[in-house]
């Protein structure tokens, strides 16, 4: 039998539905029973989902208006015909300003 | 070095129709999607670089460097990989060569190596012999993500959890639950095993809700 102490240690393969048949009714069945475990899933997920829901942040105005700048001046550039750049590369991985 | 986003095995069918359709947009000049994209991605992408560089202030240069290059490459970018993965791809790459000059180049694989996070979900008082709660977890008043961000200092303590998270714990949910990357997406942009992602995924939830679990009880 599953005890709570083993549940904390595999909430997270559950939630992420990495387990096998059994052992998810396994964990099926004890949260069925349990209630402090099912607070416990409870909780793992909703720190997860907190997180997701925190404030943005967003880029600093001066920074952000420099990349602007540079976008629209790509976009006026590129208003040309393309020309027959080469395929993706992991040359481009580095580009530099 | 191998491209990260390369590494995706995803069809170019399963690449979703919104982002096929802001490459369109961020291709047809429109500047105010790339100002939406840069502010939604901003926090996400500072806090992966901070991962790998010294401080904040270099970790916001990777960013603009990324960006930089996001722009650049975005008439040859093929989407066979999803936007975000490449993104982040380019940030990774970014992150890791200003860390190279500033003379502090750690691997990610390294990172992962050097999480010695062995310690237990929750600390073995808090159970009786068999495995059994002794001192159970309490149930939150606040059991929405909203309630709870409406808590005045939660958003700081899960902030300060994070930040206090060991790197590779901290990469892996900066991504998925910051950013909502997927596992897939994660173990690509990181180049972990998805075994890896889970475990470090795992710890570093197990620590936020720790500290959101002490807040809530001193209130
Ligand atoms: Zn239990």
């Amino acid at each position: 039998m599953l005890s709570c102490r083993e549940l904390t240690e595999i909430v997270t393969d559950y939630a992420e539905g990495r387990m096998s048949f059994w052992r998810r009714l396994e964990v099926q069945f004890h949260l069925g029973m349990c209630h402090p475990c099912r607070a416990y899933l409870r909780q793992m997920r909703l720190a997860a989902q907190t997180v997701g829901q925190l404030p943005p942040e967003p880029m600093p105005p001066d920074i952000k208006a420099e990349l602007l700048k540079r976008f629209a001046a790509l976009s006026a550039a590129d208003a040309a015909p393309p020309t027959s750049a080469p395929p993706e590369t992991q040359t481009n991985r580095t580009p530099k300003s | 070095m191998r491209a990260y986003y390369a590494v995706t095995t995803r069809p170019p069918s399963s690449t979703p129709d919104d982002d096929l359709a802001l490459l369109a947009r961020l291709r047809g000049g429109d500047a105010q999607a790339f100002a939406t994209l840069v502010d939604r991605h901003h926090g996400p992408m500072v806090r992966l670089a901070q991962v790998f560089v010294r401080d904040r202030a270099a970790a916001e240069d990777a960013v603009q460097e990324t960006w930089i290059g996001v722009i650049a490459g975005l008439p040859r970018f093929e989407p066979r990989a999803r936007l975000k993965t490449w993104i982040y791809g380019i940030l990774v790459n970014q992150a890791r060569s200003r860390a190279r000059r500033d003379g502090r180049d750690v691997p990610f694989s390294a990172l992962v190596e050097a999480d010695g996070d062995v310690a237990a979900a929750v600390d073995a008082a808090r159970f009786k012999a068999g495995g059994h709660w002794a001192s159970p977890p309490a149930d939150w008043v606040q059991d929405t993500p909203e309630s709870l961000l409406a808590t005045r200092g939660a958003a700081e303590v899960i902030g300060a959890a994070i930040d206090a998270l060991p790197p590779a714990q901290r990469a892996v949910l900066t991504l998925r639950d910051l950013e909502g990357a997927t596992s897939e997406e994660v173990c690509n942009i990181l180049e972990i095993s998805e075994i890896n992602q889970r475990v470090l995924l795992h710890r570093a939830r197990t620590r936020v809700r720790a500290a959101l679990e002490q807040f809530l009880q001193k209130k």
